[in-house]
């Protein structure tokens, strides 16, 4: 589980620009991922067992952890980063398999991608780094515990395709696969006492050396100001239809 | 922040149930005449109606701190609601502390899930302000109370599955202020009568009078003990006050942001109205003083909370609430010209709601005489 800064959050760049103003966002839960955490949910109510949440990040993503077993996870670990480490998928992925392989699953669920930087490896990468298989963007999901497969809808350009895996898999979650809970109060008042267990990313021994670098950030182009046609609607019918033509060559 | 992180979680969940049933939702509802029910439903599986029902009662066993909390984040996004006042702010707190053990054992577990939803029924056409002139009275009949009289006003009365009554089980005396008991009804009991009476108001309830006529009710409905209501009613009516403070703060700000981004961008004389010292200032000083309310409103759940007598706190919020969001009220109207009264902007209902506060649940001036008489040691005011 990842915590992004809310889409409704304006957005500053640091100066020098590797890197956005963390200074003043709101920060949620990736919302792809309250979608797999619900679905994690949803099948230990069904089949029993536990769900643990991993994340990684700096210490303020302790508050989105707080919301997830809130919303039910039993306990969490938290792969705590500092703002030194360069990070890429690949080393968040390793980061992150190698907790998994510490708990022991039978599944993991991922968003299937993150709303930030919308890189939609991270699921993938660890199902690599595990050598599991993986099923991504994943509409419905069915679990036979007896025979130990899943099988999945995943949402196509126009069609849907069924899937069959074996488990333990990665599964990665797409919109439309359930509508998280919220958390609720006894939940909340449950959740401080949960366990989070804490790893510091230097004791995970990872080699800081991404295989990808961002070079620089920036903001798109400000958009140009709109223009508003008033009076005669006739008139800024025809000017209207005009600006489409000659000015957004559209029509 | 001085919020624990409790109170942040609580926030946050607020913040979602809001995003799912904002206030586009709740005015669809209230200009149908409908209650929000969706709405009420989310808070009730969320636990919020529960908040500050004792653990042992299938609650949370939180406080009046984190329950004008949400009262002033769903007023903040435009979503109040005169049940969750009523009911879980003033009923239950007084059920809480003194209903019979065999009464909250029955009654609070189901409340905290939300299926008994409580109205509260104090007023009647002749006692408004003064409640010692209540005429409604209760008369024991071997193992029952009989309850005879008409409430009036009483909120949201079609969707309570109870009503929390205040009789009268002696006589009037001038001298006395004892006499008064409470008692829960159903709603369903025969005797009842619901009368709609239609008001010029935007909200998600509707008001009733409700008529009991010769209404039975078993002994254990009595709250407490027989004549000692008054000394119960202000384990509630402070809470309520509290509440309502807290939906006036909210109130405000959703005003205010709604001025705010209006005066950002409506440009008049060349420059957008909110550059203008003639509006800031107003706008400036409005926040202030929504602030300074809520804060001191904050102090007085705070006071409740600690088992403290909150009586001066919560007459002082919320007559300062009320005036604050009053007067955000009011810029956020001259901010948005003729259109804040055009329907679309859906201001005007805004202001009805604050504008109750200044009548209901407590008249102004008797907020006043409170703090005249109880906090600056005045002559009981005339
Ligand atoms: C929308 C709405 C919802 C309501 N919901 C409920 C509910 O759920 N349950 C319930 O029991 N009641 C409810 N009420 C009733 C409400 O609490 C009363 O209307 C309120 O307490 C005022 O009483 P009144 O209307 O009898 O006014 P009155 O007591 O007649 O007072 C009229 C005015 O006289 C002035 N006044 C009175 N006494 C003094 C004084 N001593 N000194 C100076 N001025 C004074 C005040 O300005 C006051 O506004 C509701 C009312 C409304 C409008």
């Amino acid at each position: 589980m990842k915590q992004v800064p809310d889409t409704a959050t304006l957005i500053r760049l640091q100066p020098g620009a590797k890197q956005i103003e963390t200074q003043g966002i709101k920060w949620v839960i990736n919302p792809y991922d309250e979608f797999a955490l619900e679905e994690g949910l949803r099948l230990k109510e069904r089949w029993g067992g536990e769900v643990v949440l991993v994340a990684l990040g700096p210490a303020r993503v302790e508050e989105a952890i707080r919301q997830g077993l809130a919303m039910g996870a039993d306990r969490a670990v938290h792969v705590l980063t500092n703002d030194a480490v360069e990070l890429d998928v690949w080393l968040v992925a390793q980061a992150l398999a190698r907790v998994c392989r510490e708990e022991g699953y039978d599944l993991i669920l991922t968003g299937k991608q993150a709303v930030d930087d919308d890189q939609a490896q991270v699921g993938p990468l660890v199902a690599v780094a595990l050598g599991l298989p993986q099923v991504t963007v994943v509409v419905q999901l069915a679990i036979d515990a007896e025979s130990r497969r899943l099988r999945a809808e995943r949402e196509l350009e126009g069609a849907i395709e069924v899937v069959e895996a074996p488990l333990p898999a990665v599964v990665t979650a797409q919109r439309g696969l359930n509508e998280p809970r919220y958390p609720t109060l006894p939940n909340i008042m449950k959740a401080k006492r949960k366990e989070v267990r804490t790893v510091a990313w230097e004791s995970l021994g990872l080699e800081a050396a991404p295989l990808v670098r961002i070079e620089s950030l920036s903001l798109p182009p400000a958009r140009p100001a709109a223009k508003i046609l008033t009076g005669d609607p006739e008139e800024a019918a025809r000017e209207l239809a005009r600006l489409l033509r000659e000015e957004a060559h559209v029509i | 922040m001085w919020l624990t992180e409790e109170q942040s979680a609580i926030l946050a969940l607020i913040d979602q149930i809001a995003a799912r049933y904002p206030r586009r939702y709740w005015l669809q509802k209230a200009r149908a005449g409908e209650f929000p029910e969706e709405l009420w439903q989310a808070l009730a599986q969320a636990g919020i109606l529960g908040l500050a029902i004792p653990e042992q009662y299938g609650g949370s066993g939180l406080g009046l701190q984190e329950m004008a909390l949400v009262q002033e984040r769903l007023a903040e996004h435009g979503i109040p609601l005169l049940l969750l006042v009523v009911g879980p702010g003033l009923s239950l707190m007084i059920l809480a502390k003194h209903a019979s053990e065999s009464m909250k054992a029955q009654v609070l577990p189901a409340a905290s899930r939300g299926e008994r939803v409580f109205c509260f029924g104090i007023t009647e056409a002749a006692a408004g302000s003064n409640t010692w002139r209540i005429a409604t009275t209760a008369e024991r009949q071997g193992r029952e109370w009989v309850i005879t009289g008409t409430k009036h006003f009483i909120s949201g009365a079609d969707r309570a599955d109870d009503l929390l009554v205040v009789a009268r089980t002696r006589p009037y005396a001038a001298d006395s202020r004892e006499g008064l008991s409470l008692f829960v009804v159903n709603l369903k009991s025969p005797g009842v009568r619901l009368t709609w009476e239609p008001m010029h108001l935007t909200a998600a309830e509707h008001q009733f009078q409700v008529t009991l006529d010769h209404v039975r009710v078993p002994d254990e409905a009595l709250v407490g003990e027989e004549g000692a209501g008054a000394r119960y009613l202000f384990d509630g009516l402070n809470p309520e006050r509290i509440n309502v403070a807290a939906l006036a703060v909210g109130l405000g700000r959703h005003l205010l942001n709604r001025a705010v981004s209006y005066a950002k961008e409506r440009v008049v004389f060349d420059a957008p109205i909110g550059a203008r010292q003639g509006i800031q200032h107003p706008l400036a000083e409005a926040k202030i003083h929504v602030e300074l309310a809520a804060a001191m409103n904050r102090y007085a759940a705070m006071a409740y909370d600690q088992q403290e007598d909150a009586g001066a706190w919560a007459n002082m919020a919320k007559v300062g609430a009320v005036d604050a969001a009053l007067e955000a009220a009011d810029i956020a109207i001259q901010v948005h010209g003729g259109n804040a009264f055009s329907e679309a902007y859906d201001l005007l209902s805004l202001w009805e709601l604050v504008r109750l506060f200044k009548t209901a649940p407590v008249a102004r001036e008797l907020a006043l005489n409170y703090v005249g008489e109880h906090v600056l040691g005045l002559p009981k005011a005339l």
